[in-house]
């Protein structure tokens, strides 16, 4: 069943449900959560995600689910027998992840993790050189392989298919790893992505210490190529010891630039009162740079996850928008630029790969603070992919109720 | 610009090739989208010389050397450039102890000792070094590189500081070699005039001719109809002073040119198009915008800028267009205010309304209330470090057209590091005039307030300034040390600065500088020339704007005025009512201006007699040199209390002699009275005809002028004029006292006669 939305893109079917199961959160020795990075992708569909751990999974479960995911973190998950063998008699599309890929083939017996430091990793025209560990062998040759590593040892199965089973031989912990897997789930899913990929650019951080007339060059370059574009602001962290210039000059320079094609996100949280502030100057913000104090609306900012507990919240690299819990829309702020060739390089590496991903979506931020000259490079960078730019106000719209 | 051509507009055959070009750049999308799918920027290089002239010379023991360069914001700066430093030092320098160090944009980039060695042929010091810049070194915009030096002529302690030995010079090979790649252009009316005047700062091959003596091609053109009326002249005007307050753009290399030469000029060099509808409606222009000036509504104006030619080779050309002559002018002011400009709504930008000004813009041309202290200026209090000389400024409120009157003053809240020797002491300057000194002794060191009275008839600038210079001596000590702790002195930041003054006074030719610059933002400001359409006038009127726009860099509005006179049509009073100025033209076009009932002290006899009258007297005109240019100073017949200045030559508008009046200072600054008249030769010859002078005003001018007759001597028998008039003042004066000595004591001794009449008796009982 078709049943997985992407983004506001994809052709529409019934709220579908996905039940994952996992053995352990972290691997052995680790603190590290690896199940957070599922729940993350997964919120690129509409489909609602039921999490349990293999202990706890009755048969019913597995008739209720309209997907399963199978993760093995330390190992293949320990389900009770008879869970096992309605697992293994089902019809629906099952995703066996790491240690738990070998369901999804013929050999399906438990394996070893043969880790590979140099492996290039090939997936729909790009390449990368990656570490892969865990890395489960597969070799089932009557597999419909989706993505492939090579490594001095030879040719391996990344992803792959057979019937209803998808095998993925190792964790999608971070990237490419991560958007590789949220590729393959289209697959999984059954879903069709409409949408191009596409390019969003972000000015982020305009605040009182940077310079106007920059941001005014920038808004007459974006506006005479009717680009529309994001610029991320607020007035109240501004580095110590520099110059700021008059409220005045700042805030003419924002309205200047919105009135010039550019969506005004505020820098942090988006509470009423921030918000306000701009409102009341004739700036309208549209969303904020903040997911963890935004619960709802639109945010242009780093996936942000948990991954060991106690410790801060780390960014977490992904192709595509995420849906929001409360509502909305999470922009990937996944490209970041720099100030010299090379880095413009990067950036166009970066780029290419990320919307070599089905409905991906390069969101280029360029910071406000770098001379006008550097910012117009990186985004020539951008524009020389030839990929249409996007106003993600309208192509992700959030309609949020007025504060009465 | 090179020719684009499409398949879809090349089929027009009635109109001239640049039409295709125009029509596919549109609003420069096109070429813009080229450029970026091109992305063939290969490193190209500029040369910005350090210095204008053939050397710069820096002196003293201890000296150093500011040289401020602005670099274009159009290019992306690339990794690779170099500066080079060409020197000669004196051959005195000791070649173990002198130094000399660059430091850009307070980086310090490199250190070389200087002086010669003893066994050397070349008893001079000369040498040339070439550093390569670091990659974020440079930045568009202004640039600041510090040459310091120590230039030391004896082993012994620092004392000789002003040793004429002491001397290091820089030639005119000392440059920065830019290292840049084009990046595509776009419009941005906002970051006009400084959009198109950069590129006269790159110095680039395509605007220089072969011979480097020759002038620079032009790198902006101003485009106006030949038959231009008061609202095209007054937009040039407007766009030429904006132009000329980028400061780096030398006159030069701004022209004005028919706007029937748009083809080829949109294709040489950024550019600014004037006409109104009817004038531009056989002017080539992309669609878009075609639509938007044929739309226009009566009283409308339009702004717009578009990017012609393809990538690599791209101009910019803003267009200013009205459906009538209120239309254009409406969109002239609106070019001549930055404010107005840093909101453009819209590319092309109908103007139905002319800018208003805002309270806080007009605050800038008010004079201040009160006194301000240090602190609210710009940099703030006034710290000067360091042995010797040491100067710096602030910028402070003091428009143009006011001068300081009696009772202003500025007390300032000193404190030095007490050590100093007692030769120490501060200058205090208001725009270059000196307020007063103020010498540094031990009573003064720890916090003293001393007041310097601020004297009458200081004339206010853009922008004006309070200087302070200071001397520092501490004693023996050794200059290849660091001294800015030991040498220091300080103007606290609550120093007060309480200007008194009244708007500037204009009593004669002296001040003819100040005549256009009544108002900081040029409102009071208007030029009558006459109707008659000539290259000469216009380009007069370019130089005039930009001088103007020169000397009021900083002033975020220009909106001077222009009129036009003819036979039988003089000016319009509304253009000129509460305005002072200059009229332009030829001694036998002034009087158009006024009509017959102003008889002008120099004036063109009544037509075909072919001579000029010197207060009536008449000379004929093969008697004049025709570089020669006339200027008199008369009040406004038109407004009370304002003035104007006529200025022109024998037949035409005086050429080079009328702009180095109006522009160069060496040459204004030698005018009195109220009517001068000059060469080619910088011969100046000035008359005051409120006095009775003993020479004629034709005779002074035929002495004057006389072949062999140098600027000297003129000045000598100025001088002497004045010695006999000062003579003959005093010599009346003693006459006059004596008079009055002689009556008062025949008038006592007639009161003494009288009242002896009167009491005969007590004379006889005495």
């Amino acid at each position: 069943m078709a049943a997985a939305l992407i983004g506001n893109l994809v052709a529409a079917s019934a709220t579908s449900s996905t039940l994952l199961i996992h053995d352990t959160l972290s691997k052995p020795f680790s603190l590290v959560n690896e199940v957070a990075p599922f729940q993350t992708i997964l919120t690129r569909f509409d489909t609602s995600v039921k999490t349990l751990a293999d202990s706890k999974v009755e048969a019913a479960d597995l008739e209720q689910a309209d997907f399963i995911l199978l993760a093995g973190i330390s190992g293949f998950p320990k389900l009770k027998p008879e869970a096992l063998r309605s697992l293994q008699n089902l019809s629906k599309p099952v995703m066996a992840i790491g240690a738990a890929s070998p369901f999804a083939s013929r050999k399906s017996s438990s394996k070893a993790s043969t880790p590979f430091d140099q492996a290039k990793l090939a997936y729909r025209g790009q390449e990368w050189t990656i570490r892969l560990d865990p890395f489960y062998v597969e070799s089932d040759s009557d597999i419909q392989v989706l993505a492939k590593v090579s490594s001095p040892k030879g040719a391996y199965p990344l992803a792959w298919r057979m019937d209803n089973r998808f095998g993925f031989a190792s964790l999608p912990s971070e990237a490419p790893l991560s958007m590789v897997f949220s590729d393959v789930l289209l697959d999984f899913y059954g879903a069709s992505v409409q949408a191009s990929p596409a390019l969003v650019f972000v000015v982020k951080d305009f605040n009182p210490s940077c310079n106007p007339s920059t941001l005014r060059r920038l808004a007459d370059y974006f506006d005479h190529l009717k680009i529309p574009f994001v610029v991320t602001t607020q007035m109240r962290e501004v580095p110590p010891g520099v110059e700021i210039i008059p409220r005045g000059d700042f805030l003419d320079a924002l309205r200047y630039a919105q009135t010039h094609g550019a969506r005004v996100f505020l820098e942090g949280g988006d509470g009423p009162e921030r918000s306000e502030v701009f409102l009341k100057e004739g700036i309208r913000i549209l969303g904020s740079t903040d997911a963890a104090s935004d619960t709802t609306g639109m945010v242009i900012g780093d996936v942000l996850l948990q991954r060991t507990p106690g410790e801060p919240l780390v960014p977490y690299s992904t192709a595509v928008p995420l849906r929001r819990a409360a509502g909305g829309w999470l922009i990937p702020a996944n490209v970041h630029s720099g100030m010299d060739g090379s880095a413009n390089d990067e950036t166009l590496r970066s780029i290419r790969e990320i919307t070599s991903f089905r409905g991906g979506l390069a969101v280029l931020v360029v910071p406000a603070w770098m001379r006008f000259q550097d910012m117009l490079a990186a985004v020539e960078t951008g524009r020389s992919t030839n990929l249409p730019a996007i106003d993600p106000s309208t192509r992700f719209s959030v309609q949020k109720e007025p504060t009465p | 610009m090179r020719l684009v051509k499409t398949p879809n507009h090349s089929q027009k055959s009635s109109l001239p090739a640049i039409f295709a070009p125009l029509l596919a750049v549109g609003l420069g999308i096109m070429s813009l989208q080229a450029a970026s799918a091109g992305r063939a920027s290969a490193t190209q290089t500029f040369e910005v010389p350090l210095f204008s002239g053939t050397h710069s010379r820096i002196e003293g023991v201890l000296s150093n050397k500011e040289y401020a360069f602005k670099l274009p914001e159009h290019v992306r700066l690339e990794p690779g450039s170099e500066i080079t430093l060409a020197w000669h030092g004196s051959p005195l320098l000791l070649a173990d102890v002198s130094t000399l160090s660059v430091q850009l944009n307070d980086r310090e980039l490199t250190s070389i000792r200087l002086g010669a060695k003893k066994d050397t042929m070349d008893a001079q010091d000369r040498g040339k070094i070439t550093v390569p810049l670091p990659a974020d070194a440079l930045q568009p915009g202004w640039n600041r590189l510090v040459v310091n030096c120590l230039l030391q002529t004896t082993q012994s302690p620092c004392r000789d500081v002003d040793n004429p030995a002491s001397w290091v010079e820089l030639d005119s090979a000392s440059l920065l070699r830019v290292a840049y790649a084009p990046t595509p252009l776009f419009p941005e009316l906002q970051r006009f005039p400084e959009s198109l005047t950069e590129p006269a700062l790159m110095n680039l091959a395509e605007f220089r001719h072969a011979p480097s003596t020759e002038a620079s091609e032009p790198v902006v053109s101003l485009l106006v109809a030949s038959d231009a009326g008061e609202a095209e002249l007054r937009t040039l005007l407007i766009a030429a002073a904006r132009l000329g307050q980028t400061v780096y753009t030398d006159p030069h290399a701004v022209q004005v040119k028919d706007i029937a030469t748009f083809s080829e000029e949109s294709t040489a060099r950024n550019g600014i198009l004037i006409g109104q509808r009817s004038s531009l409606s056989r002017t080539p222009l992309p669609p878009d915008l075609e639509k938007a000036i044929a739309s226009l509504g009566q009283g409308e104006g339009l702004l717009a800028e578009v990017i012609a030619g393809a990538a690599g080779n791209q101009r910019r050309w803003i267009v200013v267009c009205g459906a009538d002559s209120h239309g254009l002018e409406k969109a002239a002011q609106t070019l001549g205010s930055e404010v107005a400009l840093r909101n453009v709504p819209s590319n092309p930008w109908i103007v139905t309304d002319s800018p208003a000004l805002s309270p806080i813009a007009e605050k800038l041309a008010q004079l201040p209330a009160g006194a301000v202290d240090l602190d609210s200026l710009r940099g703030g209090g006034i710290t000067l470090r360091g042995l010797f000389r040491n100067q710096t400024s602030r910028n402070i409120h003091f428009p143009p057209g006011f001068q300081t009157t009696p009772g202003g003053y500025v007390d300032i809240d000193l404190a030095h590091c007490g050590t100093l020797e007692k030769t120490s002491a501060i200058d205090v300057r208001l725009n270059d005039v000196l307020i007063g000194s103020v010498a540094l002794t031990p009573q003064n060191a720890s916090g003293t307030r001393q007041r310097l009275l601020i004297p009458a008839g200081i004339a206010s600038r853009d922008p004006s300034t309070l200087s302070v210079s200071s001397y520092l001596d501490i004693g023996l000590v050794d200059c290849a040390h660091r001294n800015d702790e030991r040498a220091w002195v300080s103007l606290r930041g609550d120093s007060v600065v309480d200007f008194h003054a009244a708007p500037a006074v204009i009593n004669d030719l002296s001040r003819l500088g100040l005549l256009c610059l009544r108002d900081a933002f040029l409102r009071r400001t208007a030029i009558i020339v006459p109707a008659e359409s000539s290259p000469e006038r216009n380009e007069l009127l370019k130089n005039i704007g930009m001088h103007l726009g020169r000397q009021l860099a900083d002033v975020p509005v220009l909106w001077p005025q222009v009129a036009t006179y003819a036979p039988g049509l003089p000016p319009d009073p509304e253009r000129i009512a509460g305005r002072s100025g200059l009229i332009l033209g030829s001694a036998f076009q002034w009087p158009l201006a006024f009509g017959k009932n102003l008889r002008l002290a120099i004036e063109g006899g009544d037509s075909p007699s072919g001579s000029i009258m010197l207060r009536g007297e008449p000379v004929p005109v093969a008697d004049f040199d025709p570089s020669l240019s006339f200027v008199q100073l008369l009040p406004s017949p038109w407004s009370k209390g304002e003035l104007f200045a006529t200025i022109g030559g024998v037949e035409g508008y005086g050429g080079e002699t009328t702009l180095q009046l109006l522009t160069e200072s060496s040459l204004s600054e030698r005018l009195s009275g109220t009517v001068a008249a000059a060469d080619a030769s910088g011969r100046v010859v000035t008359y005051d005809v409120r006095f009775i002078q003993e020479v004629s005003l034709a005779d002074q001018i035929r002495s004057g002028f006389a072949s062999g007759t140098t600027p000297s001597d003129i000045d000598s028998r100025r001088m002497d004029q004045s010695e006999a008039g000062f003579l003959t003042q005093t010599v009346n004066y003693w006459i006059a006292g004596m008079a009055f000595a002689t009556m008062a004591v025949l008038y006592a001794v007639q009161r003494i006669m009288v009242r002896r009449r009167q009491n005969p008796k007590r004379g006889e009982q005495l």
